[in-house]
């Protein structure tokens, strides 16, 4: 009685499990790796340079020229996209399944820009603002 | 027994790669490091680094200076496209370098730094 009980349980899971998963699509796209705070902790204001900077954390994808300045932009970006597709269900009980599917994307592009003078001296810093996505986000509304 | 263990480590081979998908894509021409090593500050001239580097993918121009961009795109995508769930991922990553002329088109100053080296084919969906 125990064995068929177990047994039984385990096939509720694992069809449960299947059925979790119907019509899933999963995917991330990441361009360069992120930024941190702890990671230019290194920075001395008007002493370290860009050159430096770029040691550490690889090369700016801009430069920018602002009258005696310079602003490099450093960026990342980190894409979640997920979707279900119910119609999936239908596989089940019929050899045609039509098409209902929830999709959510979230897109990540964040940017930390370096101030810095004509000799290439960092002199000001700051992260741009962003907000973290879920990793699934099935929910359009 | 040969021919049937074969047909069985090729059967299997299959099976675990079925709905394996793995694609990669460039963007821009790898950036010739032999070469930027030979542009030396205060002495290389413009026309030279355009002979060594080819010509640059953007000019940023200032009153006093000019800016050589070059760049490169690298990005690997593995994919698992399964029956009933997809899983894909796209890692890119990008090398830049910046040549600082002055007026008379010499070189001043050189950022570079190198990315792509570490693209990879991982395939995971979570994580920052």
């Amino acid at each position: 009685m125990t064995v068929r009980f177990s047994s039984l349980l385990g096939t509720v899971l694992l069809s449960i499990l299947i059925l979790s998963v119907l019509g899933c699509a999963v995917r991330r796209v990441t361009f360069n790796e992120p930024i941190t705070a702890e990671q230019l902790r290194f920075i001395r204001l008007g002493e370290t340079t860009l050159q430096q900077v770029v040691e550490h954390l690889g090369p700016p994808e801009d430069i920018t020229m602002e009258a005696d300045q310079l602003i490099a932009e450093f960026r990342w970006s980190t894409t979640r996209s997920a979707s279900l597709n119910l119609g999936y269900l239908f596989r089940l009980i019929s050899p045609v399944s039509p098409t209902f599917t929830l999709s959510g994307t979230g897109i990540n592009i964040e940017h930390v820009q370096f101030l810095c003078d004509k000799r290439l001296t960092v002199h000001a810093y700051a992260f741009g603002k962003a907000d973290e996505h879920a990793i699934i986000e099935f929910w359009p509304f | 027994m040969i021919v049937v263990r074969t047909g069985i480590l090729l059967l299997s081979l299959a099976l675990v790669l079925s709905g394996c998908v793995i694609s990669r894509g460039r963007i821009g021409n790898p950036i010739d490091e032999e070469n930027l090593r030979r542009i030396e500050k205060g002495v290389t001239h413009r026309t030279q680094v355009v002979e060594l580097l080819g010509a640059p993918d953007r000019i940023n121009q200032a009153p006093d200076r000019d800016i050589f961009q070059y760049y490169y795109y690298d990005a690997k995508s593995p994919a698992l496209i399964l029956l009933v769930f997809n899983l894909l991922t796209l890692n890119a990553k990008s090398d830049n370098l910046y040549i600082f002329l002055d007026k008379q088109g010499i070189v001043q100053d050189i950022i570079y730094g190198k990315r792509t080296d570490r693209v990879d084919f991982s395939l995971r969906p979570w994580g920052s």
